[in-house]
């Protein structure tokens, strides 16, 4: 399935660069490498791909800077590969702009999930917000605040219906916490991942069919809460 | 010259001979009361510059004068008028009080110019203890400003910590210490000593100290204290009679408090050091794993993406080539995490978090090596309130993932593998259960050892006998436990006890508000 016209891979390890190219091929018309910073900034400028795939370890600049850059002069999603683990690490990345990562050594298969995650969701964003957003059975509509599960109301608090609400526009995308609280709480003071614990765990209460397996509502260990609606 | 104590004398002396020369010579001219006028300046001017012993003889050598010279009948003692007496009388008192009222007020001034010079050294004490850079510059500023201030009987003064005493102390001191334990313990105890110069030592309450006089070659040890520890010493030797009553008393008892002040700025900045070194060390750590874990895991990743497009154009051996650097990722990710469990500052943050929430991460993170096993998950019943307790979440998740890759790994296909939550006293139970062959009584221990040879026994030979070790030094840094029993039935249980706690935002508000103020 071609869900896009172009899609750019930074990597400065040739190899690697060729076989996530092969793989993405599946998925694009065309493959654009780069090898360094400079080249992805300049391939952007010149023919804005529709999703970057960014290796952080390149020659030539710092990862994230590329990652920082590459943001500033467009709005499609960048897909990192990161060899560090470190949750830190992540929350910075999602901060500067990564829409997803993937941690080295990785599996083609896992990374062309990212990639169509990534272009499924750039798809629903270039669309109109939507009135009613669909999770497997449930069903928010958006414009009288309401979560239906098979046609039976859920009760949601405000800050539970929040939390869903801005986790169900992006989905497929990791919130930090701190991007998280900010938009339901509106403040960055407080101890965001406390209020998401307990807020978290009572949404799921609520809407998962079994809280302790969530399918819906994802903790990314460290670093914050995914949406991930059903195939 | 004249001896410095003759001076007022000799003054007093000179200005009655000049006057009664002068007066005698014009006694024509002036009556007895000029004279005894210019007598009573000569008393108050004598009694300002010598005090009051020159002024009162003074006077009264003044009133004999004034009775001899001056008054009918001249050159004679005799006195021939009543009102004469009088005059005579009214002067000798008129000088005694004035020369009273002079040499109070005299000595007064001199007190309060004592007292103003005292105060202005105790405030130099202070000043010096900031002006120096280095607590070390501060102590020699402080102890040269007390030899200065205690003048020349004062032949040596040195302040230094203790019981480290960092060979600042003088060896006469160190001498008599290490020769009399009790003299070492009473310091410590915090009394002070006196060390005469054949080394005997005696001690005595630092409060006594103005009660003390030093002779020549004596040296007072008085204890610098913060709140009852004794932190360091201060010794004065004297090179000649030192008497400490008064002042010197109180500025030996005030340097105390300020070498106190110093060695309590230097163990602080000490400290800080410290600190900042095992700072540094734990950052250049990070920065070498980092890279190595980069330079391990990129040609990983390569040779993972070149095997999976050869698995995908029909390569045979491509699938087991997969695996192998699956299995090489997973060691190096062990390895690299033995190294950062050792850096200094890796601290883990536990903090309140929900048992399903940690289970619900487990699941997700297993799912991919079920391979035909099931992972069960039973949580209590519990109405309203989640299950939870106060851990590192990503820590508690990498337990509980190795814990559950284990056991996977020892159950057959078709099998399942239990994970369970509840609360076990004050703790929050997590345990991990397999039907798997269990483990030997005698291993129950060993298999928590960094690599220890068990693995090579394991089915799968390429465990090196990481995980455990990591998990159990994990759930260690968070005031946990991670215990080994046989399952009731064949099989084993691991079980991860973690402090219990409530899921509440209330439970943590003194908590947030101050991360808050720390962040």
């Amino acid at each position: 399935m071609q869900l896009a016209d172009r899609i750019l891979v930074v990597d400065d390890d040739a190899q690697l660069r060729r076989s996530i190219a092969q793989g993405l091929r599946d998925v694009a018309r065309s493959v654009v490498e780069a090898g360094t910073g400079g080249e992805a900034i300049a391939h952007v400028e010149r023919e804005p791909p529709e999703l970057v795939v960014l290796d952080l370890g390149l020659p030539d600049l710092d990862g994230f800077e590329v990652c920082r850059t590459l943001r500033e002069r467009t709005v499609v999603p960048i897909v990192v590969l990161s060899a560090r683990h470190g949750e830190r690490e992540k929350v910075r990345l999602l901060e500067a702009g990564a829409d997803d990562y993937v941690t080295k050594p990785f599996s083609l298969t896992e990374l062309l999930a990212r990639v169509q995650a990534q272009l499924r969701r750039a798809v629903f964003y270039v669309q109109a917000t939507p009135k009613t957003i669909a999770l497997g059975d449930l069903t928010l509509d958006l414009a009288r605040r309401t979560v239906t599960r098979g046609g039976a109301a859920v009760h949601l608090t405000p800050v539970e219906w929040s939390l869903l609400r801005v986790l169900a526009m992006q989905p497929g995308r990791t919130l930090t916490h701190q991007q998280l609280f900010h938009a339901v709480w509106g403040r960055t003071y407080g101890d965001a991942k406390l209020h998401l614990r307990v807020h978290v765990t009572h949404l799921r209460r609520k809407i998962e069919a079994r809280p302790a397996e969530p399918t819906l509502i994802v903790t990314e260990p460290g670093v914050g809460y995914r949406c991930e609606p059903p195939a | 010259v004249i001896p410095r104590a003759w001076r007022p004398w000799l003054l007093g002396l000179g200005a009655l001979v000049v006057t009664t020369v002068a007066l005698r010579l014009a006694r024509d001219g002036v009556n007895q009361a000029h004279a005894t006028l210019l007598y009573l300046l000569v008393v108050l001017a004598v009694s300002a510059k010598g005090g009051r012993g020159v002024g009162l003889t003074t006077a009264a050598v003044a009133s004999v004068l004034i009775d001899y010279f001056f008054q009918v009948p001249y050159d004679d003692f005799d006195v021939a008028r009543t009102v004469d007496v009088l005059a005579l009388l009214a002067f000798m008192t008129t000088a005694l009080v004035a020369t009273h009222l002079v040499t109070t007020a005299r000595a007064e001034a001199a007190e309060a110019r004592r007292r103003t010079a005292e105060a202005w050294t105790l405030a130099r004490l202070g000043a010096e203890t900031l002006r120096h850079a280095s607590p070390d510059a501060a102590l020699d500023g402080l102890a040269s400003l007390a030899e200065r201030t205690l003048g020349a009987a004062c032949a040596r003064c040195v302040l230094c910590g203790w019981p480290a005493i960092g060979g600042r102390a003088p060896d006469d001191v160190l001498a008599a210490l290490r020769a009399e334990r009790r003299l070492a313990d009473a310091l410590a105890a915090g009394r002070a000593l006196v060390v005469a110069a054949n080394g005997a030592g005696g001690t005595f309450e630092p409060t006594a100290i103005e009660r003390l006089s030093l002779t020549a070659g004596e040296t007072v040890v008085l204890p610098l204290r913060v709140e009852r520890r004794v932190v360091g010493l201060l010794t004065v030797r004297a090179a000649d009679a030192l008497p400490l009553a008064g002042a010197p008393g109180r500025l030996l008892t005030a340097l105390a408090h300020y070498g106190a002040l110093v060695l309590e700025w230097r163990r602080a900045s000490d400290e800080a050091a410290r600190e900042a070194a095992l700072g540094e060390a734990g950052r250049l750590r990070e920065v070498v794993l980092a890279s190595l874990s980069h330079d391990l895991r990129t040609p990983l990743a390569t040779i993972t993406a070149l095997a999976q497009d050869a698995a995908g154009h029909g390569d045979a051996t491509a699938p087991a080539i997969v695996e192998q650097a699956g299995r090489l990722a997973r060691l190096v990710e062990n390895v690299l995490d033995l190294a950062r469990l050792g850096a200094p500052g890796v601290r883990l943050d536990p903090a309140v978090n929900a048992a399903e929430d940690v289970i619900g991460a487990v699941v997700r993170q297993t799912r991919g090596v079920l391979d035909g096993r099931a992972l069960r998950v039973t949580l209590p019943d519990d109405d309203d309130e989640p299950l939870a307790g106060r851990f590192d979440f990503v820590a508690t998740l990498r337990i509980l993932g190795n814990l559950v890759e284990n056991a996977l790994r020892v159950t057959p296909r078709g099998a399942e593998v239990e994970l369970s939550a509840g609360v076990d006293g004050e703790h929050l139970a997590l345990a991990v259960a397999d039907r798997g062959p269990g483990i030997a009584p005698g291993d129950r221990e060993v298999i928590f050892r960094p690599f220890h040879r068990l693995g090579e026994r394991a089915p799968d030979g390429t465990r090196l006998g990481l995980g455990l070790a990591i998990a159990r030094h994990l759930a260690e840094a968070q005031q946990g436990t991670l215990s080994y029993a046989a399952r009731a039935g064949g099989g084993s249980v691991f079980t991860l006890r973690l402090p219990h706690a409530r899921l509440t935002i209330d439970a943590e508000a003194s908590e947030s508000s101050e991360a808050s103020l720390r962040g």
